[in-house]
């Protein structure tokens, strides 16, 4: 590159020209904060309060910690369960199109049996709305494979906006076996 | 906490791993050491990158309110200060997409960095004679508005090589691209750079 730069005379301009330009960049002043910046920073720190990790040695702080986190679980089970076993609306059934296995359309999941059910690899379970099981593949746009031990909510509580509803609230917990 | 900002730790230097290792382990003040450290580049890089210096100083806050808040959540096996210039990075790209859905921030913004008063001036030598600063000053606004003509990506590339004077894969880590991409996107700033500015140069 040196050596082309030496012998090209277009090359060797078209480089002067860049070291030029950045030169002069460099050579910007350099801006300093303001003198206020150390202070209002200082505020808005105040404002954050103490850091995570100071936050969770704190005792009192600790303790009304989990108090909150606990009360926010209970509410939002209650919520849950309250969207949950809501009566469906006739006029608010929905019919999942992807799920050729749903025999009525209506999607229901959720504990009274235990059960144990074999399935075959690449097959899932969906819960009819008779409570009833059956297999499908898991490769269908509807069913997404889940790690083992994740615990799995009924999606159609949380998507505001779509009517749901189980016509059979009958709560069904089942442990899969491949 | 308190006087974060302001009160520093021991005097000797210490490098960021054990600055961010103390504060992690309950010294606050070593906050205050990564702010004194980061706040005059953080500053420089997202005021080069926004054009706006009021706003640079505002994102320059929020990018330390974001290292306090998540510190903990930090890989400690990487570099900190590239930690850093990523949220600025991220804060400064944020500022001119919202600049761009809504011209009138644009504009507003823009003005309050011409007034007159708004201008950093101590970087001038009182001494010299009004001429040479009357020269001196339209040289740094010539500068800048070349640099404010680049494309955004092209300029944080342009801006972290050629003033941070960071390494390509720092870079690379900080803009989210590839090695190969922060190569080019240089090459091509640093054309268009020199394209921009050789007319006004004479």
């Amino acid at each position: 590159m040196r050596q082309h730069l030496g012998e090209c005379a277009a090359c060797s301009a078209h480089d002067t020209s860049i070291r030029r330009a950045i030169l002069l960049l460099r050579n910007l002043p350099v801006i300093r904060p303001s003198p206020e910046f150390s202070a209002r920073l200082d505020a808005r720190l105040h404002a954050v309060g103490s850091s995570p990790w100071t936050r969770a040695v704190d005792p009192v702080t600790s303790r009304f910690g989990s108090i909150a986190t606990a009360a926010l679980g209970v509410a939002a089970a209650g919520y849950l369960a309250l969207i949950a076993f809501r009566p469906a609306a006739p006029d608010h059934e929905l019919t999942f199109q992807p799920l050729p296995a749903a025999r009525s359309g209506v999607v229901g999941e959720v504990a009274v049996q235990r059960e144990t059910v074999a399935l075959p690899s690449g097959m899932g379970l969906l819960a009819t709305d008779d409570a009833a099981l059956m297999p499908l593949p898991t490769d269908s746009p509807m069913v997404s494979p889940v790690p083992p031990r994740l615990r799995i909510w009924s999606v159609a509580p949380f998507a505001r906006g779509i009517p749901s509803g189980f016509r059979n609230p009958t709560l069904l917990t089942v442990r899969l076996t491949h | 906490m308190s006087n974060v900002a302001l009160k520093r730790s021991s005097p000797e230097v210490q490098d960021d791993s054990t600055l961010v290792a103390a504060f992690l382990a309950g010294e606050e003040r070593a906050f205050a050491d990564l702010v004194e450290r980061y706040q005059i580049r953080l500053l420089n890089f997202i005021y080069r990158t926004i054009g706006d210096r009021e706003r640079a100083e505002d994102l320059v806050q929020e990018v330390f309110i974001r290292v306090y808040r998540h510190l903990h959540r930090f890989d400690r096996s990487k570099k900190f200060s590239t930690w850093a210039y990523t949220i600025a990075s991220n804060l400064a790209k944020n500022e001119l997409r919202n600049r761009s859905r809504n011209p009138l921030v644009l504009f507003q913004s823009i003005k309050k960095s011409w007034d007159d008063d708004d201008r950093p001036l101590q970087f001038e030598d009182s001494a010299s004679r009004p001429d040479d600063l009357y020269r001196k000053r339209h040289l740094r606004e010539l500068v800048e508005a070349s640099v404010a003509r680049l494309p955004e990506h092209h300029r944080q590339v342009f801006v972290l090589r050629e003033l941070e004077g960071k390494s390509y894969e720092e870079i690379a880590d900080i803009t989210a691209c590839n090695l190969g991409t922060v190569k080019s996107r240089l090459n091509r700033a640093r054309n268009s750079f020199a394209e921009i500015i050789a007319p006004a140069l004479g």
